[in-house]
């Protein structure tokens, strides 16, 4: 249905969007955050924008004085730091009323409250009233992905936007998930997945908090909106912090070369759950809510498994490490000579014998296999936006005028989304919503 | 809740299990009722009807009768367990323990076309009657029973209840979780939940629910700190719930009452409609710790708060007699 | 919200508008790819030869109608079976009518493809158009949920390659490499395409198959996985596909009418394309009048074992709105894969757990091994059904939804 409206809406914004990643440095290697010890963060308004055109309410954390953000700032610390969390509330609402108090729980954390800040009592903890700081602290003991969240009208305030999340990295170093060989990784992205019901976020704008009161919206939710790290698809793959998106600072754009590792950090920020379908290959789930899947310390992930959709539960998060080399395809994936010339190459598997090439991850055993079959007629077909007019890694063929365009290098690309496909979409539109693309570029092709 | 289920919900500490369960190896005949019952809402003086089990008075009740979760049930792993139904409403009632593998006998209607559809799962009492049920060799852990007639009517207009079947040796202590909903729509004249008109309002625990401004439910069982505490959480509600256990890990051990092969520490875990799991947390501080519903059931017929929240109460060591605001290790108070 | 809605008739009507500006294909046609094959049949007759560990089907994506258990009859876009249809005739005999046989020829859930590791696969895909929907002009994929280590060209994600426009065809190529319980589905439009049918069940069986192991004191040469010690063998396997229609959807979609994705809401659970108590009728359903009498729901998800036996369980979720809990009644599941992999940690740790139900979401699989009792009785029931229990309905006929029986013979 309306296939070609929305090549052409997902064409147009996605273009931007990668052009602008080719210009922004170090955007896809690692992941956005604020790093430190010492974070003060502050509750406010803000309005965050769908690809549709629409704009909600939200509540967010902000970093110090800037913008209320969706999700709230993702915090990198290091195992072992002190940690602490000063958060003011700065909250306005529509109505008149007294702006709520509002918090910050740590699941899985052992946190104390600051004698200096030590807010007022709440259900989950202590909470920051209106115009007041309330000061949390926790020991990073252990690495892995967190997250935090308020404990304060949670069903309400989490809806609103008062979400994030903790990465601890561990002293084996940043590019380890845990502090085992085995949670090595080369590159990593996070999939903070939202849902969101505008109903809530309209009563609250018009009425403050007191609006869903007499309403059934929280008991009976019905989401039409789905978020990556707070942005709706294809605003997902734009640059981060893009200036058209002041309150969605984070996007969600997973790149990669074959044979390396990438790590997902998956959280459930929202009250859903969602079936992360990860095209490509499976995924090994190492870890679970900050816990390396390991059948006795030191043992690494020796009771991780490999999932082809990663089921995220509210409030939990998981890391998994995907990899993709197009081992065992039965055909070479840089074309053969039959090709044309141009597709000559090697494959030497000489240095670490694996059965890959030492410097590509060529698979060795499919070298020199031609392609196995012959494919329709330019006419016959209708081309994605992200097809480079290639079968083969790296290449590029002519497309049809206004085709493909959105992958300049002749990568690899696989749709990572929510398989409850109702939430991969924006309204009526497809693609959207819970979804991003993996690009896996060809060795050699620079990333960032 | 009532006094008597709340207590039983707490369990008892080491000695008078010990006792309980003497009595429970000799003799495993359980009697229940299923009555017409009421419960007021924590936001509404107006009663909603219900159906319930509770234990045999050895007549029909002349009237409806305060409804709450049925009575915790406690069998012994191993022994055979016979449970005898007195039904006290309007339309066959039976009883069925989904994780306990067993025999079942399916009633069936034919349709219009000709075709049987199973009605209830296994044999029923009829209005006013009787009917018998026995599980052989029955396997330790935490279980649901619940009605296996008409299901998608009656489990969620109340018929449901707990099963204990032995214990852990990691842990003497434990509470009982019993996560359920209420869709009050439904209840006015009882009707079967359908895809569509299923939408709960009432978030329980333990048949409690929790509403904004009332006291939070407390669970202590006389809980120590390093001391293991054994989570049982059951869901009898045809949503999927996530209860979170604010500040420590637990360590899963066991759903539907099968042991897992390697224990896997989360702090919180996914309750699925129907499912029962078993948690051992060894508290390190004293204090008030929060448990609640992370896919936010956290509403008591749409007022903001309220819904599925417990607070746990972990005693200092030696016991004193009473607590002392903590705020560290994870505890609110 | 009113502004949303604005934008999506907008998006229609500028979408119907760039419809009809669309060329039809000038020299569509379908086209078999099938080593050995030279009719176009997908098969090997009379002096072909079927190469070594090669396989071949033909579908067609199309439109066509069902039947829900309440008797409902539902417009749905689907897969069709072709394999067989003579495309490439020698001459002068005449070539099948590809077209004429996939229309209306849609099936729920799809056809099912049943592979062996190590086979080389050859998919043909025909888009043969929506003959209810001549406004449309939608290509098509096959989608091969799960395979792992795959390229974008035969991944079918329409945005990162190619997919097939109608009247012409496309053949996937798939080293099957890997066994495991896999699914396919169309990923055009997947939220739309997926709601309307477009899915189905996929499994992969092991190199371990034909070999004898004997586990339990039980001899099995039929494994789910390469086990190495026949602790996955079973005597009978049985696809299960979770599945879940909309009806307000089907229908504006056969009224011509948008209804928005995100506004979905499932009314009809199943199990395997039905409906209880249809998913224990072991035959095709009847054929419904609307498609002009062709057969399209033939999957029953009627469970039936002898005493002793262990039964596999192949279950997979294709609805595209909501997660279910799918639960066993008086016999417990024993998880031995998960997405198509042994549940096994990396250094072979043993990760089976029994348990009586199991949650999935779209795209996700479980494969779970009933052990029958040695001293059942014949006709000895026990029951899968979801324990989200308001799904025990055919929208709001009680006593049907997502249940099946098993049966001891
Ligand atoms: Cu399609
Ligand atoms: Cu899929």
């Amino acid at each position: 249905m309306h296939m070609r409206v929305i090549k052409t809406a997902f064409q147009v914004t996605v273009l931007f969007a990668a052009f602008l990643l080719l210009l922004t440095v170090n955007a896809g290697a690692m992941i956005n955050g604020i790093t430190g010890t010492t974070f003060n963060l502050t509750a406010k308004t803000g309005h965050i924008s769908t690809p549709d055109g629409g704009s909600y309410l939200i509540w967010g954390y902000a970093n110090g004085t800037g913008l209320a953000q969706y999700p709230g700032p993702t915090l990198i610390v290091n195992q072992g730091a002190l940690v602490r969390v000063k958060l003011t509330n700065n909250l306005t609402v529509a109505g008149g009323g007294t702006p709520p108090n509002v918090s910050i729980v740590f699941p899985g954390q052992q946190v104390t409250i600051a004698s200096a800040d030590p807010g007022v009592p709440g259900i989950l903890t202590k909470e920051a009233a209106s115009g007041k700081t309330v000061t949390y602290q926790f020991t990073a003991t252990n690495p892995g992905t967190y997250t935090y969240y308020s404990g304060t009208d949670s069903a309400l305030q989490i809806e609103m936007g008062f979400m994030g999340t903790i990465i601890v990295r561990p002293t084996k170093g940043a590019n380890f998930a845990y502090n085992h060989q085995d949670a090595k990784f080369d590159r990593e992205t996070l999939f903070l997945l939202t849902e969101m019901d505008p109903r809530i976020h309209q009563a609250v704008e018009n009425f403050g908090p007191a609006g869903v009161v007499g309403t059934d919206y929280l008991a009976n939710y019905f989401p039409v909106l789905w978020f990556i790290n707070g942005r709706a698809a294809p605003d997902t793959m734009a640059e981060p912090m893009a200036p058209w998106l002041p309150y969605q600072p984070y996007n969600c754009m997973p790149m990669m070369h074959p044979g390396e590792k990438l790590l997902m950090r998956v959280v459930g920020g929202g009250r859903d759950l969602h079936p992360f379908h990860h095209h490509g290959s499976h995924a090994r789930v190492i870890a679970r809510d900050g816990q390396l899947l390991a059948s006795a310390p030191n043992t690494g992930p020796d009771l991780s498994t490999e999932v082809f959709t990663i089921q995220s539960q509210p409030g939990s998060t998981i890391d998994a490490i995907f990899e993709w080399t197009g081992k065992g395809l039965g055909w070479d994936i840089y074309g053969t000579a039959a090709d044309g010339p141009e597709f000559i190459h090697t494959c030497n598997d000489t240095i670490v014998v694996d059965g890959f090439d030492d410097a590509t991850h060529e698979y060795c055993a499919d070298h020199d296999k031609p392609f196995p079959v012959t494919l329709p007629t330019n006419q016959e077909l209708a081309f994605g936006g992200f097809y480079s007019g290639s079968p083969f890694l790296g290449s590029l063929n002519s497309l049809p005028p206004g085709q493909g365009g959105l992958n300049p290098n002749g990568g690899y690309t696989y749709m990572w989304h929510s398989h409850t496909e109702k939430e991969m979409v924006n309204y009526d539109i497809f693609p959207g919503g819970m979804m991003t693309m993996l690009l896996i570029e060809a060795p050699g092709v620079p990333i960032n | 809740m009532n006094r008597t289920s709340l207590l039983k919900c707490l369990r008892i500490p080491v000695l008078l299990l010990v006792a309980f369960f003497s009595v429970a190896s000799s003799s495993s005949a359980l009697n229940l009722a299923a009555v017409e019952g009421r419960w007021t809402p924590p936001d509404s003086a107006v009663p909603i009807t219900m159906w319930g089990f509770i234990p045999d008075p050895g007549s029909c009740p002349g009237a409806p009768v305060a409804w709450n979760v049925g009575p915790l049930q406690t069998g012994t792993s191993g022994a055979n367990l016979t449970i005898n139904l007195r039904n006290c409403l309007s339309e066959p009632v039976s009883i069925v323990i989904p994780g306990q593998n067993t025999i079942l006998t399916p009633q069936t209607i034919t349709d219009g076309q000709g075709r049987v559809r199973v009605r209830a799962f296994t044999n029923e009492a009829a209005p006013g009657g009787t009917a018998s049920y026995t599980w052989n060799n029955i396997k330790a852990g935490t279980f649901l029973y619940q009605s296996g007639s008409n299901p998608a009517k009656q489990v969620h207009m109340g018929l449901y209840g707990s099963l204990v079947v032995g214990k852990y040796s990691e842990a003497t202590k434990d509470v009982l979780l019993l996560f359920s909903e209420i869709d009050p729509a439904l209840h006015g004249t009882p009707a079967s939940a359908t895809p569509l008109n299923y939408k709960p309002k009432y978030f329980l625990i333990n048949g409690k629910a929790y509403s904004s401004g009332q006291p939070i439910p407390v669970v202590n069982g006389n809980t120590q700190v390093n001391k293991n505490l054994l989570i049982r959480f059951a869901n009898a509600g045809l949503m999927s719930h996530t209860p979170v256990l604010q500040g420590p890990h637990m360590t899963i051990i066991a759903e539907d009452g099968n042991r897992y092969p390697y224990a896997r520490k989360q702090y919180s875990v996914l309750l699925a409609a129907g499912k029962t799991l078993d948690a051992i947390w060894r508290p390190v501080k004293s204090g008030t710790y929060a448990l609640y519903d992370r896919s936010l059931s956290l509403s008591s017929n749409g007022a903001p708060g309220g819904g599925m929240l417990v607070y746990l109460d972990i005693k200092p060591f030696p016991w004193v007699l009473f607590t002392a605001p903590i705020t560290s290790g994870g505890a609110i108070r | 919200m009113n502004s949303i809605l604005k934008y999506s008739i907008m998006a229609v009507s500028v979408g119907s508008f760039l419809s009809m500006m669309s060329v039809f294909p000038a020299n569509a046609g379908v086209s078999v790819q099938c080593p050995g094959d030279t009719d176009g049949s997908a098969t090997w007759t009379g002096s072909e030869v079927q190469p070594p560990n090669t396989k071949c089907m033909h579908l067609g994506a199309g439109d066509g109608f069902i039947t829900m258990a309440d008797g409902l009859s539902q417009y749905i876009f689907g897969f069709s079976n072709l394999t067989g249809l003579v495309t490439r005739p020698v001459f002068p005999a005449p070539a099948d009518d590809v077209m004429m046989a996939g229309m209306l020829g849609a099936s729920f859930p799809a056809p099912p493809i049943v592979l062996d590791e190590g086979d080389e696969f050859y998919l043909t895909l025909t888009n043969v158009g929506m003959a209810v929907r001549p406004d449309l002009f939608d290509p098509h994929t096959v989608h091969y949920h799960g395979f792992p280590q795959a390229a974008p060209i035969f991944d079918g994600v329409p945005d990162s390659s190619i997919s097939i426009n109608m009247g012409s065809s496309l053949t996937y190529y798939y080293k099957i490499n890997d066994p495991g319980t896999y699914m396919y589905h169309c990923h055009v439009e997947a939220a739309e395409h997926m709601q309307m049918g477009m899915v189905g069940n996929l499994y992969v069986r092991p190199a371990q198959d034909g070999t004898t192991k004997i586990y339990g004191g039980k001899t099995y040469t039929r494994f789910a996985y390469n086990d190495g010690d026949g602790s996955t063998g079973y005597d009978v396997d049985y696809p299960i596909q979770i599945g879940s229609f909309d009806s307000a959807f089907h229908n504006a979609s056969e009224a011509v009418q948008p209804l928005p994705f995100a506004l979905m809401v499932d009314n009809y659970p199943m199990l395997n394309g039905r409906g209880y108590p249809d998913t224990v009728n072991p035959a095709s359903l009847p054929a419904p009048a609307e498609n002009g009498g062709k057969v399209s729901q033939k999957e029953s998800s009627l469970v039936t074992a002898d005493r002793g036996q262990r039964v596999l369980l192949r279950i997979s979720n294709l609805n595209v709105t909501r997660f279910y809990t799918l639960g066993s009644m008086g016999i417990s599941m024993n998880v031995i894969g998960k997405d198509a992999k042994l549940l096994r940690g990396p250094d072979g740790k043993n990760l089976y757990y029994k348990t009586n139900s199991v949650t999935l979401g779209g795209g996700q699989s479980v494969d779970a091994i009933i052990d029958i009792p040695a001293d059942a009785i014949s006709g000895r029931r026990y029951f899968l059904y979801t324990t989200n229990l308001n799904y025990l309905s055919n929208d709001t006929e009680p006593f049907g939804g997502m249940m099946t029986e098993i049966r001891v013979n």
